[in-house]
């Protein structure tokens, strides 16, 4: 069953992987252009009036530009790439089952296997495609950044790596929900895009600012302080751990 | 040798207030061409997907006396809607069926398509709606199961490829298979079925085998006035100036004769099937 998953999405993963890397040496070749920029607006924000610079907040993070890893974790990791990710999920991920259910070749597969195997074999597909591309992605920002000699060491993209396979992992399974849930494919897409925006927007109230996934994902706490957010990690994974188990009683329970 | 292939008791599924089936009983023949005959709401496809496990139904279903989770790899379906993985081309499909089923004959499939005329290179997409159920059966056929659902496996096919078809499902029983067949186009059914049941609005109004059914009744037109108890007949039904009766009482055949102005008609599967659905009390 694995070969069938993986013919269907070979396309879609191709096309990701090609405008992912456009975007990756599109980051890189700007590198230069980018500390130049930040040289001349530091020059002119120490000429501005105090009181202007007091509205521009902190910003320490452009004179750290600078600076070849933090760039890579700020324009690849925490922009380009980064907020890209939970899209790429989503486009992995809405078809697996909605697409069955849409074609009818549920029917196909369901009267020949049991609802476990069939359930189990797209969702790791599925996930361990996720998996790939993140792992692959994030892991190219460096060597992309080494290739084209500056010096990157790869210690913060693995710390941020691992938060966005935990965050990709979330989205994946709740995107996975929707896909189940749906006979069709337009309402999981339109759902995925209202949920990847919804949820900072939703975040921005402080009571709720956890719900917000973004400052994980792009890793922000790697960029600012150097160090994993464990506590979001964990609780991220027993949420996701949590969204795969009604994911299955969802399809179990589901009629076609 | 079990008696039954499939047996389904007292199944009833409901979609929201609509009983789809209410309380059937069905027992499948092994190693025969078993029909189950109805107009289309009749109930045949949702039979057939309770007894697949694919909807929540209330009853009791064993197939070759197991639930379906054991037997589901011993069994061969070919839905209403025959659509398959229409990016893959006929090749693709076949080396896809051979690593999802372990009871799959890929060279198989890959003669009975070629039998069907159709490229194999080219995508599924590109078929006519003919050229894809070819495609379904013949890679539903090429699967060493024990037992054969199609739910309406000729529609959309031109008279040569549906005949060529129904001898392949002949074929199946021959070869010992049981089959269970859905189909509401009754000259279909005449031609293949071994034992046949007629479903009418979620209820099973007739089973019996095909074989005989001329000889065992008798169907005759009586005067509109005459009276009768219709309790005493099969089916009664009132057309515009006869009252058609059909029995297979011996006693009440010899009663039907005696009335004046009777007629006998001919007993064949269309009158049959018309006669009980029209005739019976969930109708009337």
């Amino acid at each position: 069953m694995f070969y069938k998953e993986i013919h269907e999405m070979k396309l879609r993963v191709i096309i990701m992987f090609i405008v992912l890397l456009v975007s990756l040496v599109t980051t890189v070749a700007l590198r230069p252009y980018a500390a130049q920029m930040m040289e001349e607006m530091t020059a002119q924000l120490e000429e501005m009036p105090d009181f202007l610079k007091s509205l521009m907040g902190d910003v320490s993070g452009l004179t750290r530009l600078n600076d070849d890893n933090y760039y890579l974790l700020s324009q690849w990791h925490g922009k380009n790439y980064g907020q890209f990710l939970p899209f790429v999920v989503l486009l992995i991920a809405f078809p697996i089952f909605a697409k069955e259910f849409d074609k009818k070749t549920i029917y196909f597969l369901l009267s020949r296997k049991n609802r476990n195997e069939v359930f189990r074999t797209k969702y790791l597909a599925g996930l361990g495609a996720v998996l790939i591309i993140t792992t692959v992605l994030s892991l190219l920002g460096p060597i992309a950044m080494n290739l084209a000699g500056y010096s990157t060491a790869f210690g913060d993209t693995l710390k941020v790596l691992l938060q966005q396979l935990v965050g990709a992992s979330f989205f994946y399974s709740l995107f996975t929900m929707i896909s189940i849930m749906s006979r069709d494919q337009v309402k999981p897409v339109v759902a995925g895009i209202l949920i990847v925006l919804g949820l900072p927007i939703l975040g921005m109230i402080d009571a709720l600012s956890w719900l917000n996934p973004y400052p994980f994902i792009l890793g922000s706490s790697v960029a600012q302080k150097g160090t994993i957010d464990w506590i979001y990690l964990v609780s991220l994974l027993a949420v996701t751990a949590v969204l795969t188990v009604i994911d299955y009683r969802v399809f179990e329970k589901k009629e076609v | 040798m079990l008696d039954e292939a499939i047996k389904v008791k007292n199944l009833r599924k409901t979609y929201g207030n609509f009983e789809a089936v209410k309380g059937i009983n069905l027992s499948l023949v092994p190693g025969k061409v078993n029909a189950l005959l109805g107009p289309n709401g009749a109930g045949k496809t949702t039979t057939l997907k309770s007894i697949l496990g694919l909807v929540h139904y209330s009853g009791e279903i064993t197939i070759l006396g197991e639930t379906i989770d054991v037997a589901r790899e011993r069994i061969s379906f070919v839905p209403e809607d025959k659509s398959f993985y229409d990016s893959l081309t006929p090749e693709k499909a076949i080396k896809m069926c051979s690593m999802l089923m372990s009871n799959f004959s890929g060279d198989k499939a890959a003669k009975q398509m070629k039998k069907f005329d159709l490229p194999m290179n080219k995508k599924i997409s590109a078929f006519s709606h003919g050229m894809k159920t070819s495609t379904y059966l013949a890679i539903a056929m090429s699967q060493d199961a024990d037992i054969f659902i199609f739910d309406e496996p000729t529609w959309g096919l031109d008279p040569l490829r549906r005949d060529e078809v129904l001898e392949m499902i002949s074929a199946l029983s021959e070869s010992g298979k049981t089959v269970l067949y859905t189909s509401h186009i009754i000259p279909e059914v005449e031609k293949i079925a071994d034992v046949f049941s007629i479903m009418y609005k979620g209820v099973i109004l007739y089973t019996g085998e095909m074989k005989g059914l001329d000889d065992r009744f008798v169907l005759y037109s009586l005067p509109l006035k005459t009276v009768i108890d219709k309790n005493d007949f099969t089916a009664v039904v009132k057309e515009a100036n006869v009252l058609k009766v059909l029995t297979d009482n011996p006693k009440e055949i010899a009663r039907l004769k005696e009335i004046e102005g009777s007629k006998r008609e001919e007993v064949n599967l269309e009158s049959f099937f018309g006669t009980i659905v029209r005739g019976n009390k969930h109708v009337l």
